[in-house]
């Protein structure tokens, strides 16, 4: 597995981390502006990343 | 209300406009200016994923359960990043091995058996069942919220039933396709996926900023009222955090195994670049189309709508405010959803039953008439079939069940592909037997802990007799497998489902072995191995692979197929080669495939096209030769890296621990290997040096002994008055460059000039002798002068000449001591090392002026020989060393007198100076040793056997040589070469 297929495992994890206990738990105040902040902060950065990899690819 | 019959006529000319859109991008496709092979269309058609379940069952479960509804979508989102790994390599290996379908997938994977692509295909449309179902309901629902009696939505039903059958059929059954790909029903989902965005979109922002002040408004006020709760979740609310997980699992692997989510991310994907950009639009799609679900959702309770019918208020909210227009947007995307789902997984479901269970039986009857047209009706029949089944579900067992927990079911029932499928793609050892038997009891894990309880409530299975005891025991409850309490029964399911599953595939697959074809997949699928290697010598021609592919699909289809085949690839039907001809085999499997599922094509032609008995034993010998190449063991791999490992360890330490100064450099003069004893040398770490220049770093060496064409030994000092004897030579590895040793001689140096001042005293010592009477005599003379001249008076002119003469006498034989202790102090001071032109006759007359004083030389002839030579640069104290010994030599071997002749040459780049001597010669057996350190051929105590080696190392020192030619009684001459200056 090269350096760029090792991000997308590594980001699924902070996703996961993200989108389950215990971080549900300390924002259980406004939970619903909490996953859908960081629901969209996930797909933004996905986004970065997929832009900076695809530079840094050798043509 | 609506007319129903304009409910069906709106339906009726949606689906037309579809057919219109499908229609136009697949005449695009025609003309080569495809529509849709762009990643903006293919991540769009992802979005079949939102059906009605997103349209009105999200809005339901928001209203009920609060924000349960989420990870239904956070699941797509959270599997998105691991699409460029796992997602690729499914691609990859769908394309290259022509699969179509999951049935086809876990089928090819392990050993092609269509046994497991079968079992796979029944799980599928059992599992599927209640997700089309699902869909059903809700059109059938919308429709009877906006025409209101259920009897005419009865019938609506039964009509929209048949319609979408229909269209489903026009969609993807036109005609057997060729490929499996369809362009005009990808650019229609996509279109589709627009129109459900923008109608949920737009009711969603009439429900937040016109019925309320926004998300703040009615956030705040659902906060405040008894609905809080579903603000929440965790202890105390609808749903906990391990319910949640479960959820957002089950979503993970539906995305995935989904027989739509499949055939829209595997099959129709026409690039695999695309999938990049899908892996951030389709959450953001998912994204965008959730926004309102909240908002609908506690705005319809707000309003005083009822839980109970909370899947509708998307369409019940605009419809209570008189806003007609939105009503029939709105229902228009709910139907857009519903429908997009209801054909593609239709499509996807037909093919699979066809690949996987029609077609193992009748593809043997290819003689019969028109058996292309059968295939297409048996397939459309299947399609409608599908449809049905989705329908009696939604009437008889979905009255009971919110539209979010039907499609759960179905969720569920997916999941079981995925132990089969995730360790079938990395661990080459999974097995058929495994994968069937982990599918197996995964669904009936699923059809008792799920669908049986659901098929009771409906009574479509009774509760009473020995059924409703098993499943009210405390064993075997549905909810409580094996007692085990506390769980929602998605977590439930998912436990005992993903233990059981995992469990008896991994077990039966390390317990029993693999066949050779099982191998051969498990090799393509986890290696991703490429099966081109393995193509076979033809005994086919064009006209049969037409043939044959024209039984399936039709003459005229298959004529076109190879047609365009042979046009792409520039060649003439009449010239086609052997490597051409099996490719177009491949293309006409790859046909073959899309319309009846790869391991039927592959059937197909190896049946039809025979192998020989020597291909068939050709083919066995690649695969045999290919695993038993791959079949090194980890364990040896491991040991041989480990013994590797241990071996460069080894010859590191062997360098590192040298005595000697080792240095490699490349092609480029940068530094590639500096060992310790460098680091000592120089003063320079291992770290400062690597990847540098070498000059730099040694600069007391110079640059042209680098030059490859000048390598040599060399004696240099550096500045901190090192001696450093250098050896440079070619590297001899692939990368080229030159690697010198460096060897500190500077204690060796001193030591040898102090070995060399002690021979040199040694040698005047053996001349003490000789010079003491040398210098004696002309002393007793001067005494003896001086005495007679106290005597005398000087008045008398023969006193005064005898004064004269005296005087004169005295002061020659003072000028004789002078010259003698001249010549034994120049001799006797420690020589420099420095080397300088001289004439080397001078260096013989010098050294004879010192040696005449030894009473030996009194009975021996000196003579000369002495051609004129050029100077030559040399230590001139050591090489009158040399001389010194090799007379002193001769002197010892002539103790009754004798001869002794030196003569001086030129022979071409070199000047020869001979010692020949008249003496007792040496021993041959001695001969080869006289120049080794302390041997010595004269008794203990006369002599150290040093002289001679001490006349080599200087002599070689001076890139010269010493060479001795004797016989015993015959003499012995010396010959020194030294080189000319150049």
């Amino acid at each position: 597995m090269n350096r760029n297929n090792e991000v997308w495992p590594f980001l699924f994890l902070v996703g996961f981390l993200l989108f389950n206990w215990p971080f549900l738990e300390i924002f259980s105040g406004s939970l619903q502006f909490y996953l859908f902040a960081s629901w969209g902060f996930f797909i933004l950065l996905i986004g970065i990343l997929l832009a900076i990899l695809t530079k840094k690819e050798p043509k | 209300m609506v007319d129903g019959w304009l409910l069906l006529l709106i339906i009726y000319g949606y689906l037309s406009l579809l057919f219109l859109v499908a229609y136009y991008a697949e005449r695009r496709e025609k003309s080569g200016r495809s529509l849709v092979t762009n990643p903006y269309v293919y991540s769009l058609s992802l979005a079949v994923y939102c059906t009605s379940w997103t349209f009105y069952g999200s809005v339901g479960e928001a209203a009920t359960a609060g924000l349960s509804f989420l990870p239904i979508y956070l699941g797509p989102t959270l599997m998105a990043p691991l699409w460029n790994i796992f997602l690729i390599k499914i691609l990859r290996i769908a394309k290259e091995n022509r699969i179509t379908t999951v049935s086809d997938l876990l089928g090819s994977r392990y050993g092609n058996s269509i046994f497991l692509s079968a079992l796979v295909t029944v799980v599928t449309l059992v599992g599927i069942t209640p997700y089309l179902g699902l869909q059903l309901k809700a059109i059938m629902n919308t429709f009877s919220i906006l025409a209101g009696e259920m009897s005419e939505s009865f019938a609506a039903g039964w009509i929209i039933t048949v319609i979408l059958g229909i269209f489903a059929i026009i969609f993807g059954a036109r005609r057997l396709d060729a490929s499996e790909r369809h362009e005009g029903l990808i650019f229609a989902i996509a279109f589709e996926s627009i129109v459900k965005l923008i109608a949920f979109l737009v009711v969603g922002f009439f429900v937040t900023f016109i019925l309320f002040d926004g998300f703040e408004d009615i956030f705040t006020r659902t906060q405040k009222s008894a609905y809080h709760y579903l603000l929440s979740i965790g202890a105390g609310t609808s749903v906990n955090y391990q319910e949640w997980a479960s959820l957002l699992f089950l979503s993970m692997m539906a995305i995935i195994f989904l027989p739509r989510q499949f055939h829209i991310t595997v099959v129709e994907n026409s690039d695999l670049s695309h999938v990049s950009k899908a892996m951030w639009l389709f959450p953001f799609y998912l994204f965008l189309i959730n926004i309102f679900v909240m908002p609908i959702a506690f705005g319809g309770i707000l309003l005083g709508g009822s839980q109970l019918e909370a899947d509708s208020f998307v369409l019940s909210i605009p419809l209570s405010q008189g806003k007609l227009f939105l009503v029939l947007l709105v229902f228009i995307g709910g139907f857009s959803a519903a429908t997009s789902m209801l054909i593609v997984e239709s499509l996807a479901l037909s093919t699979m039953v066809m690949n996987s269970l029609v077609m193992p039986f009748l593809y043997r009857y290819d003689q019969i008439k028109s058996f292309p047209t059968l295939i297409l009706n048996i397939k459309r029949g299947i399609i409608i079939g599908c449809i049905l089944l989705g329908y009696f579900f939604a009437v008889f067992i979905g009255k009971f069940y919110t539209l979010v927990e039907i499609g759960l079911k179905s969720f569920a029932g997916v999941t079981i592909f995925a132990p089969a499928t995730f360790f079938g793609l990395f661990w080459k050892r999974g097995n058929k037997n495994g994968a069937i038997a982990g599918i197996s009891i995964g669904f009936i894990i699923w059809f008792y802990t799920l669908l049986m309880p659901a098929l009771v409530k409906a009574e479509v299975l009774p509760d009473s007799s020995w059924l409703g005891y098993i499943m009210n025991s405390e064993l075997l409850n549905p909810r409580a497998l094996f007692g085990l309490k506390g769980l929602d029964k998605w977590t439930h399911f998912l436990f005992w489902e993903l233990l059981l599953n995992t469990f008896f595939y991994l077990a039966l697959s390390i317990l029993t072995g693999q066949k050779q074809e099982e191998e051969k997949q498990a090799l393509l699928f986890v290696e991703s191995y490429s099966p081109r290697m393995l193509a076979l010598k033809t005994n086919y021609n064009i006209q049969q692979v037409e043939d044959i592919l024209g039984q399936y699909i039709g003459r005229v289809e298959a004529k076109n197929v190879v047609d365009r085949f042979l046009a792409q690839e520039g060649i003439h039907r009449t010239n086609i080669t052997e490597h051409d001809l099996t490719r177009l085999r491949d293309e006409a499997e790859r046909v073959l495939s899309g319309a009846l599922g790869s391991s039927i094509a592959t059937i197909i032609f190896e049946d039809k096209l025979t192998l020989t008995e020597q291909e068939r034993g050709e083919l066995s010998d690649s695969i045999k030769q290919i695993t038993n190449t791959l079949r090194l063991s980890r364990h040896e791999l491991a040991e041989a890296n480990r013994n590797l490992a241990n071996l460069k360890e080894f010859s590191e330490n062997i360098i590192e621990s040298a005595p000697v100064g080792i240095v490699t450099i490349d092609p480029h003069s940068r530094v590639r290997y500096w060992n310790k004893e460098m680091e000592t040398i120089s003063g320079i770490n291992k770290e400062v040096a690597i990847n540098r220049q070498i000059h730099p770093l040694l600069p007391w060496i110079s640059r042209k002994a680098w030059q490859e064409e000048q390598l040599e030994e060399m004696v240099v000092q550096t500045p901190s008055r090192q001696t450093i004897k250098i050896n440079i030579s070619t590297f001899k590895d692939p990368s080229g460059g030159l690697v010198a040793i460096l060897e500190n001689i500077t204690e060796r140096k001193k030591m040898e000039e102090q070995l060399l001042q002690a021979s040199k005293l040694a040698s005047l010592g053996k001349l003490t002798a000789g010079i003491s009477h040398e210098i004696g005599n002309p002393l007793a003379s001067i005494s003896s002068l001086v005495q007679e001249l106290q005597s005398i008076n000087l008045d008398t002119p023969e006193d005064q000449e005898f004064t004269k003469e005296s005087i004169l006498t005295i002061n020659s034989h003072i000028e004789r001591i002078a010259k003698i202790v001249r010549s034994l102090g120049d001799f006797a001071r420690i020589s420099s090392s420095e080397k300088t032109l001289i004439n080397i006759a001078d260096i013989l007359d010098r050294t004879f002026n010192l040696v005449k004083y030894d009473k030996r030389f009194k009975n021996i002839e000196y003579l000369t020989n002495i051609e004129p030579v050029p100077p030559i640069r040399i230590n001139q104290d050591q090489i009158q060393q040399v001389f010194l010994n090799l007379m002193l030599n001769a002197g010892d071997a002539m103790a009754q007198g004798g001869r002794l002749e030196v003569s001086i040459k030129s022979v071409d780049s070199t000047v020869e100076i001979h010692f020949a001597d008249t003496g007792q010669g040496i021993d041959d057996q001695v001969i080869n040793r006289i120049f080794d350190p302390f041997f010595t051929t004269k008794p203990l105590g006369k002599g150290t056997g040093l002289g001679l080696s001490i006349c080599y190392g200087i002599i070689k020192d001076h890139q010269g040589t010493i060479s001795v030619k004797s016989k015993k009684g015959g003499g012995t001459t010396f010959i020194v070469t030294l080189p000319k200056e150049e």
